[in-house]
């Protein structure tokens, strides 16, 4: 199957949400793009499997050179899924921000924004989308979202602090 | 400083992201190339629009070649060149560690060649590392590492199906040319045909 330019361009902004940086992105994808070409036979789902190469490929890569660490895409903890949901959705940042808060957030947690933001997923599709537990998609917003209260302060902070009770 | 819901800026900052022209040209040539070589695996797609951008991509292709057009990156080698020194750069992890060719050939299933060991390599002091899939101007190649056992410098050896469509114009050993060098970021490229391959060499940097 052929993948037309807006596919690409997908595939591409997927790619840029894990890697935080264009020129790594463009890499990641070219790298994903000469597998899955090698297939000997086309996936039913040849997009959702796409993605799931270029996952497979940013983690072997950055494995392999140590700059992931290596609890990054396995941790689990318990946090309320409710609490959680809301307090992204009421979430308000300005244009400028959000260019360093992208630098600043793990991998993990952009692609999770990108699923979110970008796809518009819940957290249980993002969960079955990483093939997770939806605990593990909880605690990675959880602990995003006091990150970067701590980090970016005020500026950030507001619209997140309020959390269903 | 103006506060928008942060779904919506996230999803603005990433939709802004977006791929060059000649990275999308890349990727595309790249689908086109495996589309056109045959597999009786594959599953036949029956799509127009591949056929016919296909078709398309041929008639540019001719276009280029019958007028000598140099595109936007200049001449055939010094894109080759470009390629190389860019991706030799990267130090992309390899796919298959060994020290033999044979090791090598039965990892790289998917070319349309079999990789070779070049006669302009034989008795170098050099040991072969591994390698791992590429590309060259959109075609599957093999990345291979070498170091050079003096200096102990790694330098990258691609090795690609030739063919007059895609690389007409470079020197063949077999008619006694030799290798062409070009430069990209202060990295030297020698590149040559042999046996119906083509190759690409990163050179160590004399001091």
């Amino acid at each position: 199957m052929t993948f037309d330019e807006e596919v690409l361009q997908q595939f591409y902004r997927y790619s840029y949400a894990l890697t935080g940086e264009s020129q790594s992105a463009y890499d990641l994808l070219q790298s994903a793009l000469e597998k899955y070409l090698r297939l000997k036979t086309v996936p039913d789902y040849p997009m959702a499997y796409m993605k799931r190469m270029i996952r497979n490929q940013f983690i072997d890569e950055y494995r392999r050179a140590k700059n992931l660490p290596m609890d990054e895409f396995d941790e689990t903890q318990d946090v309320p899924q409710q609490a959680v949901e809301r307090t992204l959705e009421r979430a308000a940042i300005s244009a400028d921000l959000v260019r360093q808060v992208f630098a600043y957030l793990s991998p993990a947690e952009r692609e999770i924004l990108y699923f979110w933001a970008v796809e518009g997923m819940t957290t249980i599709q993002i969960a079955e989308q990483l093939q997770m537990p939806k605990g593990t998609v909880l605690s990675r917003i959880h602990r995003m979202r006091l990150r970067l209260q701590a980090h970016f302060g005020e500026d950030y902070s507001d619209g997140m602090m309020e959390v269903a009770s | 400083m103006k506060h928008r819901n942060f779904k919506t800026t996230v999803k603005s900052h990433l939709q802004d992201q977006s791929l060059s022209q000649q990275q999308l040209e890349e990727l595309m040539a790249m689908q086109q190339q495996a589309g056109s070589q045959p597999s009786a695996n594959k599953q036949a797609s029956g799509n127009r629009y591949a056929i016919a951008a296909s078709f398309a991509f041929l008639l540019v292709l001719s276009g280029l070649l019958l007028f000598n057009f140099q595109g936007p990156q200049g001449k055939l080698d010094v894109r080759i060149g470009n390629e190389v020194v860019g991706n030799h750069i990267k130090l992309k992890p390899l796919e298959v560690h060994t020290g033999d060719m044979q090791s090598i050939r039965q990892y790289f299933t998917e070319l349309d060649f079999s990789p070779i060991e070049s006669q302009l390599l034989a008795g170098t002091n050099t040991t072969l590392l591994g390698g791992r899939y590429c590309s060259i101007q959109g075609v599957t190649a093999a990345q291979l590492r070498v170091k050079d056992n003096q200096t102990g410098e790694v330098q990258s050896l691609y090795q690609t199906v030739y063919s007059d469509e895609q690389f007409a114009g470079l020197p063949r050993l077999e008619e006694g040319a030799r290798p062409v060098t070009v430069y990209a970021k202060g990295i030297a490229v020698d590149i040559w045909v042999e046996k119906g391959v083509l190759f690409a060499m990163t050179k160590a940097q004399k001091p």
